[in-house]
């Protein structure tokens, strides 16, 4: 009945894209043993319960996003590693530098704890809850995220309800469309409490005609209606401060994803005052010894092909740390960001001249809170601004990448380290 | 259908479900109703669960009495019927020289009510204790017996223990109508007639309606006051260690501002703030009580971005009735009607309070005959993230359904789902209440659907029956078969 893991080499935890990507390049240098943990039955995360477009930058291929799981599934079985579904970390207990590191481990067939010198985490996000989005009015059923909703509609083949309104509009709200669509739900409107829209203007507006519901953007959710059931919102447009009612009987909230970073919760890993992700370096390693994180757990979503290649470099950088035994001190800085600015991932880099990693991979990443309008970006460290960027507009929730080769290092001072600020913008 | 009984209790908020387990131990015929699909759906649900330490209220009144009562009863009880009760503790803390007087007093109020361990500290002394609050304190009174239960596990406990005692309870069932007949009642509801001997009126913000239709009105009940809690991240549940709270009216000791740990915790943040209600029903959140609790709160514990851990909140109206203190009597209207009708703090008071409806009900002439076979004992079900890796270990031998956990955020497994479900939970909230699924981080974005499917196949209903809490809220509106992905 009781099984047990001898001490592995590396353990991933998170089986979607990233953790499974990690898992095909570790596999590539022979010798190193290997788990991969899922808590789910299945392996692949979220792209099991998405649809269209994945695979172009990590595959160079098109796939749904259930072929896109099915072929990493398939390509993972294939190589040496330990492939364990339905194994839940519980907890994560950090090793002394040198040590293995532990987890506590739920399976099916009861607790283990699996020693392992790396481990990787990969356990990706969700969507902002309710009250994190200060959504006021009563609290009937309804409400789901665009994650609860792919996997009513996508997994079970359900339909939530008949008339739905969109609350957000990053790139997943589209992805939402889509999804109520599919179920033959129809869309009572998109709300955007931003100026602009978060994701492509023109996509979203063509599927705006194409399915007839309006899009308000400036808009905030004053008041949601129906004791048990939802039966409405009340709208507030920003620029005239009327109110408008929406009569629906569902409400989807997109977007404002957040780490789904618990494990790390009572432990001495540093976390972003943010995200509360796990705070990286450029190496992906923690702040504790061995222990790597790649993939959305390090920030709010991006893209699964990102998420597949930045498992990869992680992979990459625990090689190269299982090669020697001796640990390379680098000189870290330490980024910091100030609102409306969220967060900077990774949030302790490497000074370089030159961009590191490849063009695909948009590192360093910051997000803001908002869209702003003709603002500028400056780096500073002690009292000195290292750089200034200049920009027409800067959208709000997606990924900025930080030219950071245009930085004047040789000015920066390590122990202070950078902190970026927005000087202008509406 | 039509039933009869000794005693009728309406209402299973925390004083109806006390009752019900105090009368439990006796020979009679109990009943409850409760409308909600559960019990502790009023403004129990809606409670920040301190157990006050009792120097608020004054001297002499029933509801200080009762206080005292019910912390002589309390560390039994949380043995008997392992209710979750952390005492840690309150602060009280004061910020200038008007503050500095009302801790004074309120030690003093506090000693003369005979609480114990009451102690004023000096703000070197409070910093040290607790690092996070705002350092511009001067003082704090430190209260050692206040602390925080887990609310739901305490109403469910009296439930649990009251129904395996022998009280029946039927939930979902609305009172239409009461009718008194030669020294009975006639309690109409959706579900039936019920006559009854004694009716115990526990129905909290209803209780006032509940009294008019027996004509065995005395009081009124105000529902203008609503109040709103924010509950944050556990990452922040260790940035107080005691249940801090300070001055929000000089004048009222009962009107506090709060930051403390939840039971399980979490860091929840509540300040009174005079919301008008738009009525009976209402429990919408609002922005700016929203707003107003996070402003407020600051000045407690300032340096911390609370905004951006909020995970939950919450808003219930107050039933506060025209005599500002408890009732607890028998109608002299209507003999054998019971009312009780609470303001704050029910939880605390709950064990006194079924005590003394007990004692009323026998002063109004029901025979109160001990059983033989009362069992005074209940077990709260075994939870993962409670338990040690070997006590897993077994636990999963014995139903390999522990070994598959449902809800990540919380740790909370398949076998706990059915066990709450075979516990008495018929609805998502329900499953939620007994065993936190879905009150983690995520907030049951990734476990809702699939605690739905459970609930379903536990009770053999069809996926779209299931609803979130009771008639009318189903958790999808239709059933549409679609083809799935994957397979």
């Amino acid at each position: 009945m009781d099984i047990s893991i001898e001490p592995l080499d590396v353990t991933v935890i998170g089986g979607g894209p990233a953790g499974i990507s990690a898992c095909l390049e570790l596999c590539t240098l022979t010798g190193l043993s290997i788990a991969l943990l899922e808590g789910e039955q299945e392996l692949g995360g979220m792209p099991r319960s998405c649809h269209i477009f994945f695979g172009l930058r990590d595959r160079k291929r098109f796939y749904t996003g259930p072929s896109y799981a099915r072929k990493l599934d398939r390509l993972v079985r294939k190589t040496g590693a330990r492939i364990y579904t339905g194994f839940r970390v519980l907890d994560l207990v950090t090793g002394s530098p040198g040590d293995a590191h532990e987890l506590h481990v739920l399976s099916p067939e009861g607790p283990l704890c699996i020693r392992s010198r790396f481990i990787l985490l990969a356990t990706g996000c969700f969507e902002s809850s309710r009250s994190e989005r200060f959504l006021p009015g009563t609290r009937p059923s309804g409400i789901f995220t665009t994650g609860t909703l792919q996997q009513l509609v996508n997994l079970r083949g359900l339909k939530p309800g008949d008339r739905a309104l969109i609350i957000g509009s990053e790139h997943v709200a589209l992805s939402s469309v889509l999804t109520l669509k599919r179920a033959g739900v129809s869309i009572a409107g998109l709300v955007e409490g931003d100026l602009r829209l978060n994701t492509y203007a023109s996509v979203a507006a063509s599927m705006s005609r194409f399915f007839g519901f309006p899009i308000l953007k400036n808009t905030a959710i004053h008041r949601i209606f129906g004791s048990s059931r939802v039966e409405g919102v009340e709208l507030l447009s920003g620029r005239s401060k009327e109110t408008l009612h929406l009569d629906c009987d569902t409400i989807v909230m997109t977007g404002r994803f957040r780490p789904d970073s618990s494990l790390i919760d009572n432990t001495p890993i540093e976390k972003d005052p943010y995200t509360l992700g796990p705070a990286v370096d450029t190496a992906f390693m923690t702040s504790v010894q061995n222990i790597f994180a790649a993939g959305n757990v390090l920030r709010g979503a991006d893209t699964h092909d990102l998420c597949a290649l930045e498992g990869r470099l992680a992979a990459r950088s625990i090689i190269r740390n299982s090669r020697t035994s001796k640990q390379k001190i680098f000189r870290y800085i330490p980024m910091r960001a100030e609102r409306p600015i969220r967060y900077v991932v990774p949030q302790r880099i490497m000074p370089m001249p030159k961009r590191f990693f490849s063009k695909f991979l948009p590192w360093p990443e910051i997000q803001l809170e908002k869209t702003l309008l003709r603002p500028t970006l400056e780096a500073w460290s002690r009292k000195e601004r290292i750089w200034q960027g200049a920009y027409r507009r800067l959208l709000g929730n997606t990924r900025i990448p930080l030219p950071i080769e245009k930085f004047l290092w040789d000015r920066v001072d390590p122990a202070l380290g950078v902190t970026l600020r927005v000087i202008q913008g509406v | 259908m039509s039933r009869s009984t000794d005693v009728l209790i309406i209402g299973g908020g925390v004083a109806g479900v006390s009752i019900a387990r105090e009368l439990s131990k006796y020979e009679l015929d109990v009943v409850l109703i409760e409308k909600e699909a559960d019990v502790g759906w009023g403004q129990t649900k809606a409670s920040y669960a301190i157990c006050h330490p009792g120097a608020r209220w004054a001297h002499g009144t029933l509801a200080q009495r009762m206080m005292v009562e019910s912390h002589r009863i309390w560390d039994q009880l949380v043995e008997d019927l392992d209710i979750e009760l952390a005492r840690i503790g309150e602060l009280v803390l004061a910020f200038n020289e008007g503050e500095l007087q009302y801790v004074d007093t309120l030690k003093k109020q506090g000693e003369y009510n005979g609480i114990k361990g009451l102690e004023i500290l000096d703000g070197s002394e409070v910093r040290r204790l607790e690092p996070h609050v705002n350092p511009a304190v001067l003082a704090a009174l430190r209260m050692p017996t206040g602390g925080v239960f887990n609310p739901f596990e305490v109403v469910y406990a009296f439930f649990e223990n009251a129904r395996a005692n022998g009280v029946k309870m039927l939930l979902g069932t609305e009172v239409t109508g009461i009718i008194p007949q030669k020294g009975d009642f006639i309690v109409e509801t959706n579900g039936g007639e019920i006559r009854t001997k004694y009716v115990v009126n526990a129905a909290g913000l209803y209780a006032e309606k509940i009294a008019q239709m027996a004509g065995a009105d005395t009081f009124k009940i105000s529902h203008e006051t609503k109040s709103t809690c924010l509950i944050l991240d556990r990452c922040l549940g260790d940035l107080v260690q005691h249940v801090v709270t300070g001055v929000a009216d000089p004048k009222a000791f009962s009107r506090f501002k709060v930051v403390m740990p939840t039971f399980h915790r979490n860091l929840l943040l509540y300040t009174p703030i005079p919301e008008p209600s738009r009525g009976i029903e209402d429990r919408a959140i609002e922005k700016r009580a929203m707003d107003l609790t996070l402003q407020s709160t600051k000045s407690l514990v300032p340096d911390i971005d609370f905004e951006t851990h909020m995970i939950a909140s919450f808003s219930g109206l107050t039933a506060r009735n025209s005599r500002g203190d408890f009732i607890i009597e028998a109608s002299e209207k209507c003999p054998g009607f019971v009312n009780v009708a609470l303001p704050p703090p029910g939880i605390t008071c709950s064990p006194a309070i079924g005590k003394q409806a007990a004692e009323v009900l026998r002063k109004a002439g029901l025979p109160l005959v001990e059983k033989d076979d009362f069992n005074p004992f209940r077990r709260k079900m075994k939870r993962i993230r409670d338990s040690s890796m070997i006590e897993i270990r077994e636990l999963v031998h014995r139903d390999p359904r522990y070994g598959r956990t449902v809800c990540r955020c919380e740790k909370v497994s398949e076998a706990e789902i059915v066990e709450a479900i075979h516990r008495g939970a018929t609805t998502l909230d329900g499953i939620k209440f007994r065993t936190r699924a879905g009150m983690g981080r995520c907030q049951s974005n990734f476990c809702g659907p699939e605690v739905a499917a459970i609930l379903a196949g536990e009770l053999r209903r069809p996926y779209e029956k299931v609803t979130k809490k009771g008639l009318g809220s189903a958790y999808i509106l239709n059933k549409k078969v679609l083809r799935t992905y994957g397979h």
